[in-house]
């Protein structure tokens, strides 16, 4: 029995980090909609830019 | 870029410090607007806009938080560091729930599939408003969020939604099928998390580029001096 909890244990907490780790940051894709979102929620804004290609090569950041 | 993706922004602290944020990341030199809004933010030695732009503002867009930067390797020693300085900064505003029944989209097929082969995410494309707002809630629950890219155009008759993979350079679509905008959250995770691919190693794939040719013209010049080819 005792053996069964540890197992189920093992699996739950494999799942929950799982789960964590496979959480990611919700993007606006666009400036123009993510600054109307920031005004509307009145939450801060983090912006990042980049290049969508590499030595032209596209694919890429 | 990758670099800072895989050190800072999809740590799982910082992802969670994200959530008291307003999140904007868009491609630098896609939009002659937005390229000019960029360089009014960060621009280094050169005065010129440079590939990657990375800046904290307060809701109106018209206070700097932190001073802009290349990237947070410069301001922060790590993702426990990022995340802490985020908290402390969110603090002083009260923010309201987010808008739930738009979907954070970008703004052509070209660059949505460019994107989503950046970050090994499937395109999702809906064809009217009223997908867009069916879909909105399955999309914005916890374990959908930032787990596809989003785009709204036409699509063939009777399609409401479909679920687009790009091929490895974006260029094209490698697969693709309907989706059914009433979808529940838990199915659309299953679907996007099985169509999603890991992170390439970027000396390979630039050289796999070149050799097969491959060539992504941007819209406005690429002046980043370190960015020479």
């Amino acid at each position: 029995m005792k053996n069964w909890i540890s197992v189920l244990a093992l699996i739950v907490l494999t799942l929950s980090s799982a789960s964590t780790a496979d959480e990611k940051i919700a993007w606006y894709g666009n400036l123009r909609d993510g600054l109307n979102a920031a005004r509307a929620t009145g939450k801060p804004i983090m912006l990042v830019s980049a290049a969508v290609q590499c030595k032209g090569v596209s694919g890429i950041y | 870029m990758q670099d800072i993706d895989r050190s800072f922004l999809s740590q799982p602290e910082v992802v969670q410090a994200s959530r008291k944020w307003t999140c904007i990341r868009v491609a630098t030199y896609e939009n002659a607007e937005e390229a000019e809004y960029l360089q009014g933010i960060f621009s280094g030695r050169s005065g010129e806009l440079e590939n990657t732009v990375f800046a904290f503002m307060d809701p109106t867009a018209r206070k700097h938080l932190a001073a802009p930067s290349r990237g947070p390797r410069g301001l922060f020693s790590g993702p426990s560091d990022m995340s802490s300085a985020m908290d402390r900064m969110a603090q002083s505003y009260r923010a309201s729930a987010p808008v739930s029944d738009e979907l954070p989209k970008v703004e052509s097929l070209r660059l949505a599939l460019n994107i989503a082969a950046c970050e090994g995410l499937p395109v999702v494309v809906v064809a009217s408003r009223a997908a867009e707002k069916q879909l909105a809630k399955a999309a914005w629950a916890p374990q959908n969020v930032g787990q596809a890219v989003y785009l709204r155009a036409e699509l063939q008759e009777g399609a409401q939604a479909y679920l687009i993979v790009p091929d490895k350079f974006g260029m094209k679509i490698e697969s693709s099928r309907p989706l059914d905008p009433k979808v529940g959250a838990q199915e659309l995770h299953s679907l996007l998390s099985t169509l999603q691919s890991g992170p390439k190693d970027h000396r390979s794939h630039v050289q796999e580029g070149f050799a097969k040719g491959i060539r992504w013209e941007t819209v406005v010049p690429v002046t980043d001096p370190q960015a020479r080819y």
